[in-house]
């Protein structure tokens, strides 16, 4: 069973990961594209300069595995130019040395590789790539901010530059997905309510709706944020799912309950009853047959799976718990100053 | 009698046939050497080039060269290289010795440090100064260093070609075959398709704007490589052909790179 939950063992990809971030390096990266201003202008010392310059703020900074970049390059040949000599690891001072040490190296490279991935073919610019250890979307979009305020007051306008990669492509995507859906949340929850106003003809009731339709997910959120702490892409896309499934309780138990109020003429705690002999059993049903089918989902090797799995059967299993026991004292608490006016429809 | 005029004109038609029928491996072998002939004796020769090298988007990016060619006895050629553009490289210079077989020695000058360093060759695959010319591609072809196979004839650019394959020989060769269309008249290479390590198509050469050089030589004046699988491309043209100016192995040493301009 152990095995079954490290995700590690079961998965040899994973394993494999796992050993290169701790042992050699990261997955995660940025990438610069560095301009000099000017066509061969990458042999210029003070652009040069700068590059290293930012190159060793960024290695500074918290959560950076690795930099590379062309001016290591340069210094390990100066110094393998001069013997070897320690004292040679620097940047060349001319720009046609540095520039004969960029020709040297492009004649000395293997077949199928050539200088196109780190410089471009007007030698204008160079890559500047930083390798991060496993962080969270919100280190990283903070990292990215960080550097290019850093060069915008640090080197000159035209070495400013966006910071790319898959990982900045994807904090941006979670970033706007978070923010998107609790807009969606909420407004979803503004219709739902209106149209449980306008279907159950009662603006109490609709109201009084969105209690049991809202707990459950406050709920659970508390739990999760308690227990785990942290919210990614996953998670944020359990509240509408939820929802949906929460919802339906609260509206099968709300029409019954009307029902037996308005149609029938019962008191409310016979409407509350009524309801809970129709649709009790079933809501009960439901909620357990749904709540076996998600638990599968935490079986998954895929975390976003195992989070969405976990997430909606805690939130429907609460949704129940409301409906079940919060919904009704409620209602009884709220109904009795209209209990007299409700009773003629 | 009669039955044995018979059974000598059928010996003798045989034998004629079997004389005349080469295997196409040996007709490839003697194309190329034929080729080769043909290509000998010029001594020595300069010219200056022009380098430009395209990428995928378009943008571009240029060099020029001047070159010194000695033809060696038995083996293959020497040849000196001196950058004249982008400034920045002006002055340094590439020394080439060709092998027929095994790797070939080269040697750079760079001027900003006063040293010349030597290159390891066992990247004869590598490209040259990041264009889409290997360094196999542009030193001097000899016989030894492929084995061959005639494949047809046919009409190419309006002029009847040799169609054949070559192997190389050279164990780090970054090409398992190279197609050669060479034109049956003057034996010009004007068009050769390389396949890389899987046999996959990987770059085409072509050569025009041929003239002839001392009554013999057809040298060309455009060279254009097309990489298929990154959309790169080279085109160098040629120019200022000289011939027979008396160049020496002394001019083709270590030393002679460091004095050159």
């Amino acid at each position: 069973m152990k095995n079954l939950m490290n995700t590690s063992i079961r998965y040899q990809f994973r394993g494999d990961n796992d050993y290169v971030i701790e042992h050699l390096t990261g997955f995660e990266s940025i990438e610069y594209s560095l301009n000099a201003g000017e066509s061969g202008g990458v042999s210029n010392p003070a652009y040069l300069k700068k590059v290293d310059e930012f190159a060793q703020w960024y290695r500074k900074q918290p959560g950076v595995m690795y930099v590379g970049t062309l001016t290591d390059t340069m210094k390990r040949l100066n110094k393998n130019m001069h013997g070897d000599d320690e004292a040679y690891y620097r940047l060349p001072e001319e720009r046609d040395l540095s520039a004969q040490y960029l020709l040297l190296y492009e004649l000395s490279l293997p077949f199928g590789l050539d200088l196109n991935n780190q410089i471009n073919i007007d030698k204008s610019s160079t890559r500047f790539t930083a390798i991060l250890e496993s962080v969270s979307t919100q280190h990283a979009l903070a990292l990215e901010k960080r550097a290019q305020k850093w060069l915008r007051e640090n080197a000159p306008p035209e070495m400013a530059s966006h910071g790319a990669s898959p990982l900045i492509m994807f904090s941006h995507i979670a970033k706007r997905n978070i923010d998107s859906m609790m807009i969606g949340n909420t407004l979803a929850l503004l219709l739902i309510s209106v149209i449980l106003i306008a279907v159950l003809r009662s603006f109490k009731l609709g109201l009084i709706s969105t209690v049991p339709n809202l707990v459950p997910m406050f709920m659970t959120f508390g739990l999760w944020g308690w227990v785990v702490g942290e919210i990614g892409l996953a998670v944020s896309v359990v509240a509408p799912v939820a929802l949906g499934i929460i919802v339906d309780d609260t509206v099968h138990f709300l029409s019954k309950f009307r029902r037996a109020r308005v149609e029938l003429g019962k008191t409310t705690e016979e409407s509350i009853r009524y309801s809970f002999h129709t649709v009790g059993p079933a809501l009960f049903l439901t909620s357990l047959i749904l709540v076996c089918g998600f638990l599968v989902m935490t079986f998954s090797g895929f975390r976003m799976n195992v989070q969405l799995g976990f997430m909606t059967t805690i939130s429907i299993i609460f949704a129940l718990l409301a409906d079940f026991l919060f919904l009704p004292t409620l209602i009884m608490k709220l109904s009795k100053p209209i209990t007299e006016n409700k009773s003629h429809p | 009698m009669k039955n044995f005029l018979y059974f000598l004109f059928i010996a003798v038609f045989f034998n004629v046939s079997l004389a005349t029928a080469e295997t196409p491996e040996e007709k490839g072998l003697a194309i190329a050497q034929e080729d080769d002939k043909r290509d000998n004796g010029f001594q020595d020769f300069t010219a200056s080039m022009v380098m430009v090298l395209k990428n995928r988007q378009g943008e571009e990016s240029s060099r020029n060269i001047r070159n010194k060619t000695l033809e060696v006895e038995n083996d293959g050629d020497k040849s000196l290289s001196i950058f004249e553009r982008p400034r920045d490289v002006k002055g340094t210079a590439l020394l080439n010795f060709t092998h027929k077989t095994g790797t070939d020695d080269q040697w750079l000058y760079l001027p900003a440090l006063k040293r010349v360093k030597r290159i390891s060759s066992a990247n004869k695959s590598g490209s040259f100064m990041g264009s889409e010319f290997a360094f196999e591609d542009i030193t001097s072809q000899e016989v030894e260093k492929y084995t061959y196979k005639w494949i047809r004839d046919e009409e190419y650019q309006g002029e009847k070609c040799f169609v054949f394959e070559r192997y190389p020989t050279y164990k780090n060769s970054g090409y398992t075959r190279q197609v050669v269309w060479l034109d049956q008249k003057d034996y010009k290479i004007l068009q050769i398709k390389f396949h890389d390590r899987k046999d996959s198509p990987l770059k085409t050469l072509t050569q025009s704007n041929f003239k002839q050089y001392l009554g013999k030589y057809w040298y060309p004046g455009t060279m254009y490589m097309e990489n298929h699988q990154t959309g790169k491309s080279t085109l160098i043209t040629w120019k200022n052909y000289k011939f027979q100016n008396g160049l020496r192995s002394k001019d083709f040493n270590k030393s002679s790179l460091k004095r050159v301009r």
